[in-house]
């Protein structure tokens, strides 16, 4: 009798001490169950590692109701159609070999840049396609310390990921945004195919290894040519302009992400501004460019030369 | 006064990394000194170069290089000087060195002679300037040139005699044993021969019958001053303290400076580690010992063939930590081509500053923020100086000149302005992306055209107008777009060409999907449209 009670004994225990297991492995918090609810905004103020992403309809769909920091986000968009546009003898203009512009991209994520460069850590940007002009990023550039924007060009994909690596590690950036695509080699005069370097998904894990050592607003932009390939990036954004109720607007489609589901699509306003400036055309103002030059050259002529900044075009 | 030398015989040999080979050193073609491993093939000093050869075919024979003996003399005197304030280098008439101190200040600091000359012996023993420790010898006395004399003699105090002769069981602490001590008398015994003057003097004294130093010193001054010359009598005085004896003190350096010769030659990056390890020790010990922090650190190898690398690393933030320093070096050695052994590696950093200590609060959270300043650091040393750049705003109504990317300089952190003051004005709606070189567009019926597509325009003119001194520029800026599918724009009209030369520019009425937009303007001197910047 006294064995088959310790047996028992024995039994519940370990049952007991199993079911503590499983519970300590619940409440780990990369752990997700789909039945679960959506995290409320009070778990999502207790969370330090998010940042609102300044649009509310897209924070409505985020995990903890933001972009979260020190992960990778894969933000696809489509290339600009610069990429068509023959740049000549001028070899300033593009920073780096693949001169397109993410269409949308940087729009989606300024304002939590805005929010974050605040913190006077600086901005990366990892082969951005052109000089970026600080007057459109609209960064606090009060700031006593350092510049807020940095650029770093590396020269061969294999620099390219290097380098994100070891801003990564070194956590000592506030936003890093990296264009990840493939540069190609062209320093040691090689064949061009040889050196055409894949970037391949160990690559991105690679770099979602090191996100997480940091506490930054990591994000790589690629090709929407990509959505189909596997990527072991945590969240994954694909973007597109759309009509929409006689705008453009630009679609948010959350492919997947952390902690919830994925799958969902939204639209945000896109220069709205821009948009709306349009009058209707029999109010068009008439832009006569050489008549005001001919103006311009008779005040030369008086000697009234006067620097503006304000367009003396004449408008009837 | 109590002073100690440190007489190095073996110097010369000790400058050169320890070998596997068979080394000697060789002056006026005669063996000086040679290792151990060349005097079991009989090698011995006083050969000449040829019998060497002759002994040993595999001996490395090596012409003594006093200059590097007298910086490495420098470095241990740098050492030597946590012992004692006052240090002296000393070199006698057959160019051998010692390092000379006065420890008689010393004594109750070091609690005693003996733990001092023990201190000073594990140094010596166990130092980062040379792994297998210096060949040393001690000599003590009240005179600089008696302590000398001594160590040459060999015939110095040593702590273990001392304990012998008088026992451990001192009650007063601090009065120093070694007083007791009778320097006095070896020097007295010691063979003429080891007196520091030249050979003609030595055999002058043994043609007089002198064998030791004690029967010239019984002799009367003016016997002796009839005899000999006046450097020999000023030495007889300095020796027994009659005279007074100025040198000139060791002072450390204010920069940093450490070398290490390898006769084997490092063949490999693998070779290479070791040594700049222990290289980059001695600076973060030089460092330490300061409380200083170095702003760069420069890198010379010398081949066989006296070619030289010479690789500077600027740090843009002072550093004076190891791991920092190594890992940055090392990144540039990668740059390094080994296709010729290196023969000497040459560290120095001469720029330095105050380390400041910062005391940071025991409770406030500190914030996990890298140092930007080693990140920039290493971008630059493996991506090259042009991979880095920094965005600017400059006082200019021109976007391109006011939007400047400069390089990421050492005294970027220095030199910050706070009142920078931005022209554009926030309302302004503005690109994100600039193009530094304005493109030109193609035109058709005064339309700008992008991939010939037309553009159109959205948002303007906004003119900027300036440099009239010098380029004169007159530009109107205009937000334009461009329209993804054809079908998604009704178009009410289109631009027209008047007779009196205006551009009517129209409205969409129902504006479809829009690719992309762009910032264009139109120079009104060169009479072309011109590509700016992109709209995110």
């Amino acid at each position: 009798m006294t064995q088959n009670t310790s047996i028992k004994k024995r039994q519940e225990l370990s049952l007991a001490h199993q079911k503590q297991n499983v519970e300590a492995l619940l409440q780990h918090p990369d752990l997700w169950r789909a039945s679960q609810a959506p995290p409320t905004s009070k778990q999502q103020a207790t969370s330090n590692s998010v940042i609102k992403s300044g649009f509310s309809q897209v924070d409505r769909l985020l995990c903890n109701n933001g972009w979260p920091l020190g992960n990778l986000i894969e933000c696809l968009a489509p290339l600009s159609s610069s990429r068509h546009f023959k740049y000549g003898s001028v070899k300033n203009n593009s920073l780096s070999q693949n001169n397109n512009i993410m269409q949308g991209a940087l729009h989606l994520f300024l304002p939590a840049i805005r929010q974050l460069a605040s913190k006077k850590r600086p901005i990366i940007l990892v082969a951005p396609p052109y000089v970026p002009y600080l007057p459109g990023w609209h960064i606090n550039t009060d700031s006593t310390q350092a510049a807020p924007l940095w650029v770093v060009l590396p020269d061969t994909t294999t620099h390219l990921l290097w380098a994100c690596e070891q801003i990564l590690r070194s956590n000592s950036a506030s936003t890093v945004l990296i264009w990840l695509n493939p540069l190609k080699n062209q320093q040691h005069g090689e064949s061009q195919k040889k050196n055409h370097y894949h970037l391949r998904s160990v690559h991105v894990r690679k770099l979602q290894l090191a996100a997480r050592r940091s506490q930054s607003l990591v994000v790589a932009l690629r090709d929407i040519n990509n959505q189909q390939k596997s990527s072991p990036a945590p969240l994954r954004i694909c973007l597109e302009p759309t009509a929409y109720q006689q705008k453009t607007r630009l679609q948010v489609h959350l492919l997947k992400q952390p902690g919830s589901w994925g799958g969902q699509k939204t639209t945000i306003a896109w220069h709205n501004r821009l948009q709306t400036a349009a009058i209707p055309g029999n109010q068009w103002p008439v832009y006569n460019p050489t008549q005001d030059l001919f103006n311009n050259y008779r005040q030369e002529k008086n000697d009234n030369l006067v620097p503006s900044t304000t367009s003396t075009a004449k408008w009837s | 006064m109590y002073w100690l030398c440190i007489y190095l015989p073996a110097l010369p040999l000790e400058v050169f990394e320890p070998s596997k080979q068979a080394v000697a050193i060789i002056e006026n073609q005669q063996v000086l000194l040679c290792n151990d491993i060349a005097a079991k093939q009989g090698i011995e000093p006083g050969l000449t170069a040829s019998t060497s050869l002759a002994l040993s075919s595999t001996i490395v024979l090596i012409n003594r290089e006093p200059e590097k003996e007298q910086r490495l003399v420098k470095n241990l005197a740098e050492q030597i000087y946590q012992f004692s304030s006052q240090v002296v280098t000393y070199k006698n008439h057959n160019q051998e060195q010692s390092v000379l101190l006065e420890i008689g200040s010393s004594l109750r600091l070091f609690n005693g002679a003996d733990s001092l000359l023990k201190k000073i012996r594990t140094m010596l023993y166990k130092n980062p300037l040379r792994e297998t420790g210096f060949q040393h010898f001690f000599g003590l006395a009240q005179t600089i040139k008696a302590a000398e004399l001594l160590a040459r003699c060999s015939k110095g105090y040593s702590p273990v005699q001392e304990k012998t002769s008088h026992g451990a069981g001192n009650k007063k602490k601090y009065t120093p044993s070694f007083v007791q001590y009778n320097h006095w008398h070896d020097v007295m015994q010691a063979p003429v021969q080891k007196l520091d003057c030249q050979e003609k003097i030595i055999k002058q004294c043994l043609d007089m019958g002198f064998n030791k130093i004690g029967e010239i010193l019984a002799l009367p001054s003016s016997t002796l001053t009839k005899r000999f010359n006046l450097n020999f009598i000023n030495y007889i005085d300095k020796l027994q303290g009659k005279a007074q004896d100025p040198q000139t003190w060791f002072t450390p350096t204010e920069y940093f400076h450490r070398e290490i010769f390898s006769i084997d030659g490092l063949r490999n990056h693998a070779d290479l580690q070791q040594p700049i390890k222990k290289l980059l020790t001695m600076l973060c010990d030089y460092l330490l010992q300061r409380q200083l922090k170095c702003t760069d650190i420069t890198w010379v190898f010398t081949r066989f063939s006296k070619n030289k690398n010479t690789l500077e690393i600027n740090l843009s933030q002072a550093q004076s930590s190891y791991e920092n320093l190594l890992e940055l070096s090392k990144i540039h050695l990668d740059q390094l081509p080994m296709d010729s052994p290196v023969e000497n590696i040459f560290l120095s950093s001469k720029h330095f500053i105050k380390k400041n200590i910062h005391h940071n609060d025991l409770f406030s959270s500190q914030e996990a923020c890298g140092e930007f300043n080693l990140l920039a650091d290493k971008i630059k040393s493996k991506l090259g100086d042009m991979s880095l750049w920094q965005l600017k705003t400059k006082e200019s109504h021109l976007p391109e000149k006011s939007n400047s990317m400069e390089y990421f300089g050492k005294q970027y952190f220095s030199k910050i302005k706070n009142n920078e003051i931005n022209i554009v004005n926030d309302k302004d709606y503005r690109p994100a992306w600039l193009l530094q070189m304005p493109e030109p567009l193609k035109e058709k019926n005064k339309c700008p055209l992008f991939n010939n597509k037309k553009l159109h325009l959205i948002k303007g003119p906004e003119r900027i107008q300036c440099d009239w001194w010098s380029n004169k520029n007159s530009r109107d800026y205009f937000i334009a777009g461009l329209v993804n599918k054809s079908g998604c724009l009704k178009k009410k009209s289109s631009i027209n060409e008047t007779p009196n030369n205006q551009i009517i520019i129209n409205n969409y009425e129902n504006v479809g999907c829009w690719d992309s937009f762009y910032w264009i303007y139109y120079d009104r001197i060169k009479k072309t449209w011109y590509l700016q910047g992109e709209f995110s």
